[in-house]
């Protein structure tokens, strides 16, 4: 549920970066004309949406629909880059507010969580309504779909599960950060640093010892061959409904191995 | 102007009227209706509105409203009543 909101922060964000590097006075590459565009499409057909169904009415929204609407419109014409640079610090502004929002009705629906999660999932679930609350509400959302009975497909639930762990490996980990540590190179075939290598960089940086680096990176690895195996395996399966039962096992596990890896990397562990 | 055309067709206009796309022929139609003079050809309006990304293609010569155009003219349009 939280991955078009994420992503659409940090498209707008990495926008806004790759502005300010560049000196020209106005914005003439169509390739950044494009970047606008697709920011504002993507905010419009998915983010608009999902924070609509997370609670945040219409009005709340107003100042970032009319801010994205400015930066289409600058991306119709040729505009200067200072022109683009004032809509985004606005639509920043706008979405600590509107983060802030969401903090609170996730907040306010804790009370579901807190009947189908217990133990170290209570804690993982307090520390990312603090620290990611979009992250919070689709683990919170995950756990209620899977305590909710048997259920024709299973692949919504790891998907869900697999993007809040790569949303908090983002969040502590950020690309550039990682490729900027001692001996980081990029594994064959990626343009970008993996799960594991995030999990290593994190734990690097927190001294853990090396059997802690290695288990929590190494589960991951298998975490993401997981929750990417199950996904293509329900998808293959087609008439899901005869295959219930393995799949909601083999997500039960996910769901485990996760949990484990989150503890680790929020520091949540059991008193 | 289109994506207000648009809007009409697809929420507002009396039921036999209503449509989920448009084409030339209804840009020509209600730009006339409303007196309004575009300043490109209206074979190339529903285009150029799909070029600017208010307009999704819907199939040969028709485009559909996309929610970023939908959303133009409805933040953009006075409420009824506090006009």
């Amino acid at each position: 549920m939280a991955e078009p909101v994420s992503e659409f922060w940090s498209s707008l964000s990495a926008f806004h970066t790759s502005l300010r590097k560049s000196k020209t006075i106005n914005v003439n590459r169509q390739s950044e004309r494009d970047t606008a565009r697709h920011i504002v499409q993507l905010y419009f057909r998915e983010t608009r949406p999902t924070l609509l169904q997370l609670g945040i009415s219409e009005e709340q929204l107003n100042a970032t629909d009319s801010g994205l609407q400015k930066v289409l419109e600058l991306a119709n014409s040729v505009s200067t880059r200072k022109a683009y640079q004032r809509a985004i610090s606005q639509l920043i502004r706008a979405r600590n507010e509107l983060e802030l929002r969401v903090h609170v009705l996730v907040g306010q629906r804790s009370t579901g969580a807190s009947i189908v999660a217990g133990g170290d999932e209570a804690r993982i679930l307090q520390t990312l309504q603090q620290m990611l609350p979009l992250s919070a509400a689709a683990y919170q959302q995950a756990l209620i779909d899977l305590s909710s009975g048997p259920r024709l497909s299973y692949r919504g639930i790891a998907v869900e599960l697999r993007e809040v762990l790569r949303e908090v490996l983002d969040h502590l980990a950020p690309d550039e950060d990682v490729e900027k540590s001692p001996n980081f190179r990029l594994e064959h075939g990626r343009d970008k640093p993996t799960m594991a290598q995030k999990a290593r960089h994190i734990l690097h940086s927190r001294r853990s010892g090396s059997n802690e680096v290695k288990t929590t990176a190494d589960a991951i690895d298998l975490i993401d061959g997981m929750a990417g195996n199950l996904v293509r395996t329900i998808y293959s399966r087609g008439a899901a409904a005869v295959h219930v039962p393995p799949a909601a096992t083999d997500v039960q596990v996910l769901r485990m191995q996760i949990n484990a890896s989150l503890a680790t990397l929020l520091n949540v562990f059991s008193p | 102007m289109a994506a207000i055309v648009a809007h009409y067709l697809a929420d507002l206009a009396p039921a036999g009227e209503r449509r989920d796309t448009i084409g030339t022929a209804e840009i020509t139609r209600y730009f006339g209706q409303a007196g309004y003079r575009s300043q490109s050809d209206p074979r190339f309006v529903l285009s150029n509105a799909k070029a600017a990304g208010y307009f999704d293609s819907a199939g040969r010569g028709a485009y559909k409203l996309n929610p970023v155009g939908y959303n133009l003219v409805t933040a953009g349009l006075p409420r009824r009543g506090s006009d």
